[in-house]
């Protein structure tokens, strides 16, 4: 490591602004979003009408039953069940 | 200053993968910045770009953290996951073929600074809250004095001293880092 | 020429383009690279002080902060003028005006908001021209005192910009930030003036 003086400490310190909180906090989230996931694959899984209905209209089924995922979810979902 | 901030990186690799959801907020929060200042800073990604490759870093980090090889790499291997989803999201944007060669001029001493800082920023996270709080805001978050000092309740003219006092202590600690083992939470 | 670029020129160039009728660079700049130039002061008189002040490398540190928040404001000044000056000219043509109105409001309170900050960095660098004017080597002290005259002098054109932006009204919370800032640099500059006659 380098020999750091006060000045360069300085200039270093003003490197690593913060990121965005959005950001973080959509970050910070990830394990719920993952757990909303996999509650509702899931159900999916176990519940043939309910499976069919996300094919249909993944948005529209999963409104239906009180689901608000965030946009990773939803995401995740239309690749799993449009492969599937 | 919260237990988690104190923990090594293995450490809190470690509680993250016992479902400690605490333990992630702690590891998104201290890599945050790494990762936004290589996305922006040192790949100069749009910003549409940087967030969708910041979310996918800690996707992945999410998903693989039960098969890190060694939890105490944790900054290396976020570091290497990190660059390679800003080349990838650049050859995406077709401005540039996605190669292990620097995209633009300066990117090598870019990062190493990034590198660097990271380094100050853990040095910082050994001093009093005060002092973190205080160096954080007028350097990284460009507050004025007297913003800081509304903040913090303290008196608006001693704010300059303090900082350079606080300056000081972290210099002092990056020193006995340099000059000692084991300071290092990595 | 771009916002970007005119501050890569040279001294007398810039100048020039200053003098220059009706386009950015403008008062906002002006007053940011007076900001500017006294933050790039008290770096020089602290840094020749470190010999006898502790505080010295510290008090260097913040001032390049402020030098290169200053100078990054110079550019900001100049684009922000030029966004808020293209949507008044707007205003008046056919169109959706409430669309127009709402991004009128949005531009001149982003060029409301630049001033004002480079009023509070002023403030900022006048503290600390004051702070080095107390402990510097005798040698240095004049440039101290002048550092925090350009600071306040900084301060005091950026908060007269904030009051004449068409979006600030009295009684505005930017109003009262910047009329502060520009006192506090005041004080700072009298106090250190005053120290060495």
């Amino acid at each position: 490591m380098t020999m750091f003086d006060d000045e360069r400490i300085g200039e270093l310190l003003r490197v690593l602004p913060p990121a965005p909180q959005g950001w973080v906090r959509a970050a910070q989230e990830l394990p719920a979003a993952r757990s909303s996931l996999d509650e509702i694959v899931a159900r999916a899984e176990a519940d043939l009408a309910f499976r069919q209905a996300l094919v249909a209209d993944l948005e529209a089924a999963l409104a239906l039953e009180g689901y608000e995922p965030d946009r990773r979810v939803v995401d995740e979902l239309k690749r799993r069940f449009s492969e599937s | 200053m919260s237990q988690l901030s104190t923990l090594s990186d293995a450490e809190l690799v470690q509680r993250c993968r016992e479902g400690n959801t605490d333990a992630w907020n702690e590891l998104v929060e201290r890599f945050s910045r790494y990762v936004y200042a290589v996305c922006t800073r040192g790949y100069r990604l749009s910003e549409e770009d940087a967030e969708d490759v910041f979310q996918e870093v800690f996707t992945r980090a999410f998903t693989h953290l039960g098969t890190l090889r060694n939890d105490a790499a944790l900054r290396p291997w976020i570091a290497q996951l990190t660059r390679r989803l800003c080349l990838d999201s650049i050859a995406k944007r077709g401005r540039e073929q996605a190669t292990d060669e620097p995209v633009a001029d300066g990117l090598a001493s870019d990062l190493d600074e990034i590198d660097e800082a990271f380094t100050v920023r853990e040095a910082l996270a050994t001093l009093s809250e005060t002092c973190q709080d205080m160096l954080d805001r007028f350097f990284a978050r460009d507050q004025s004095y007297r913003t800081i000092s509304d903040e913090l309740e303290l008196p608006s003219g001693t704010i300059a001293s303090r900082i350079a006092r606080c300056l000081s202590k972290l210099r002092t600690e990056l020193e006995g880092r340099k000059a000692g083992p084991g300071g290092s939470r990595g | 020429m771009s916002t970007e670029d005119y501050l890569d020129l040279r001294i007398d160039d810039f100048l020039d383009r200053l003098a220059e009728g009706g386009r950015a660079p403008g008062g906002g700049s002006a007053a940011a690279l007076s900001v500017a130039f006294a933050a790039g002061l008290v770096a020089m008189v602290a840094r020749c002080s470190r010999e006898s002040w502790d505080d010295a490398g510290g008090v260097a540190a913040q001032s390049l902060a402020i030098k290169e928040r200053a100078a990054q404001l110079a550019r900001t000044d100049a684009h922000a003028w030029q966004e808020a000056s293209a949507a008044l000219r707007e205003a008046g043509t056919d169109g959706d005006a409430e669309g127009r109105d709402r991004e009128l409001e949005q531009k001149l309170g982003r060029a409301a908001a630049v001033p004002l900050e480079i009023a509070e960095l002023g403030a900022d660098a006048a503290a600390l021209a004051a702070l080095v004017g107390e402990y510097c080597e005798g040698a240095f002290r004049a440039d101290a005192a002048a550092a925090a005259a350009l600071a306040s002098g900084g301060a005091s054109a950026a908060a007269h910009l904030v009051q004449v932006n068409l979006s600030v009204q009295e009684g505005d919370e930017r109003l009262k930030r910047a009329r502060a800032s520009e006192q506090a640099a005041a004080e700072s500059a009298k106090r250190t003036l005053a120290s060495i006659r």
